[in-house]
């Protein structure tokens, strides 16, 4: 069913509608909470709090014309709010007891492979600007005007940032 | 060290899923929420109530609705296209039965009169224009009508629907006519049939007239006026149909015409030698899917016959109908008077 229908069937508060909704977004949403906070606590909390707005503010639904790229940028906004508020730094070392392996735990609270996990850390060390704009483009598939605009700078700024950020990874990687 | 696309490969290959707990948690609170949020949504965005709800929460609508219901029923009981339950004609079924005809004889009588002379039979060549009819209708072949005066055959016309082509026969001349015919004349000349009368009754206004007994039938009576086929047929200079107004007798129990008169006024022009002329005609149906032999339609002019030529229209039609065939243009005017000088001269040599 496509994105449109699934929104207007939700504006009539049709539940399946969100499941099918979260069902299809949520791995996405939340390998982006992961890249952005490197915190799988956080970025649980960051998806849950998302949904949960999202599902209670009909207003918004005028966005469904890109749902994917309305829930990411809900997400992104949603993690620099996190990091901003509470000065949440992002975790260069992760506990194990954070998150569960996909071997250990399938039906547990976040699945991380270890390889994603020595990743998420690498990204970790980026500056917030540099890790959003990389995390948006590879694990959102957003386009750099999409970043643009939703950051409201350049896409000069974005490709810059972006750049800049790969560069970094590739010392840490 | 990686390049770029390595690392955006790398980094691209970094994922994380939400276990069942996750799902779980965040699924209820969002559920949750959906539901509150329901509660304080505008009117405009609360689920719910249905459509006859929100009909029936105004006046406006609620009245409204009720009028919709009630024109619906109606339409429904009372239209030709409701069921036949209630024991009356339903003209979609009637259409559908003739459509299914293959062949058939009908039998009636044409009679053209004086405008408001009703007794006044129109005169031509010194013959009352008061005709028996006997129609051949066959759906694959096409039909012929023929016009009878007494017992002599005055006129046959034979269309022969797969060669399109029309024959008209004056046995009293020893005359005929050919001509190739259009959709427009094939569809005229099936107005005399049960499909054609039937379609007529159907493309434009039409009156119940009640029910009727005819011969033992129970049937019911429609009347039509000025159908839509009729128009633009033939031009007005050759055949002005200025009024047409049909009633049609529909079996009940068969849903099948029964009878059908027409009363058409024809204005001046050609075919009426310049005169204005009501038609009246009457048809009865009866002989259904009965064989026809292919020979009937046959469009070949009959041996001993000569074609129908300018000429011979002229000696049969009176004066002022020749001065109306030099207004068309069909004749030239040097011509006629030429005729009716040689004429005088021959009759009266002073």
């Amino acid at each position: 069913m496509k994105d449109r229908r699934l929104v207007h069937r939700l504006s009539r508060a049709d539940p399946d509608a969100l499941r099918q909704i979260y069902h299809r977004y949520k791995d996405d949403l939340l390998t982006v909470a992961m890249a952005l906070l490197a915190d799988p606590d956080a970025a649980e909390d960051c998806v849950h709090d998302v949904f949960v707005h999202f599902a209670g503010t009909p207003a918004d639904m005028r966005a469904s014309r890109n749902l994917r790229g309305y829930l990411m940028r809900c997400v992104a906004n949603r993690a620099k709010n996190l990091i901003r508020r509470q000065q949440l730094q992002p975790d260069c070392q992760m506990d194990e007891q954070d998150y569960a392996s996909e071997q250990d735990c399938p039906e547990g609270r976040l699945i991380v492979s270890e390889e994603s996990v020595r990743i998420f850390e690498a990204m970790a060390k980026l500056p917030t600007e540099q890790r959003e704009v990389v995390s948006l483009h590879i694990h959102g598939r957003m386009k750099f005007r999409e970043i643009a605009e939703q950051l409201d700078v350049s896409i000069n700024t974005v490709q810059s940032r972006y750049r800049y950020g790969i560069e970094k990874l590739r010392t840490f990687l | 060290m990686k390049s770029s696309k390595q690392i955006e490969k790398i980094v691209g290959g970094a994922w994380a899923k939400a276990g069942q707990v996750t799902d779980e948690r965040i699924l209820t609170d969002a559920g949750n929420a959906l539901t509150n949020s329901t509660i304080n949504r505008p009117q405009a965005l609360r689920p719910g109530p249905t459509i006859w709800r929100l009909i029936m929460e105004s006046k406006i609508t609620r009245y409204s609705a009720a009028a919709v219901i009630v024109l619906a029923m109606t339409l429904v009981l009372l239209s030709p296209f409701g069921t036949p339950g209630n024991g009356g004609v339903v003209l979609a079924n009637v259409q559908q039965n003739v459509n299914g005809i293959e062949t058939m004889i009908i039998r009636g009588t044409k009679t053209c009169t004086r405008p408001g002379e009703p007794d006044n039979v129109f005169e031509f060549d010194g013959m009352k224009c008061e005709f028996d009819l006997v129609k051949y209708f066959s759906k694959q072949y096409g039909l012929v009508e023929e016009g009878y005066i007494g017992d002599k055959l005055f006129y046959r016309f034979t269309f022969n629907r797969p060669k399109r082509q029309t024959l008209l026969v004056l046995p009293p001349y020893k005359k005929y006519g050919t001509f190739t015919s259009t959709d427009k004349q094939m569809r005229l000349l099936e107005n005399g049939t049960p499909k054609g009368i039937i379609n007529l009754l159907m493309e434009g206004d039409y009156q119940k007239l009640g029910r009727d007994n005819i011969n033992g039938t129970e049937v019911e009576a429609f009347e039509f006026q000025n159908p839509v086929t009729f128009k633009e047929i033939v031009p007005k200079v050759i055949f002005d149909v200025q009024n047409v107004k049909g009633k049609v007798w529909i079996g009940i129990k068969e849903q099948m015409p029964v009878r059908v008169e027409g009363d058409l006024f024809i204005g001046k022009s050609f075919l009426t030698l310049f005169n204005d002329l009501n038609m009246h005609e009457v048809n009865t149906f009866g002989d259904y899917n009965i064989e026809l032999d292919e020979n009937i339609f046959d469009t070949n002019p009959p041996e001993g016959y000569t074609e129908l030529t300018l000429s011979d229209i002229l000696q049969v039609i009176p004066a002022e109908a020749k001065a109306g065939l030099v207004g068309l243009g069909v004749a030239p005017a040097g011509f006629v008077f030429w005729r009716r000088r040689r004429k005088r001269t021959k009759t009266n040599p002073s």
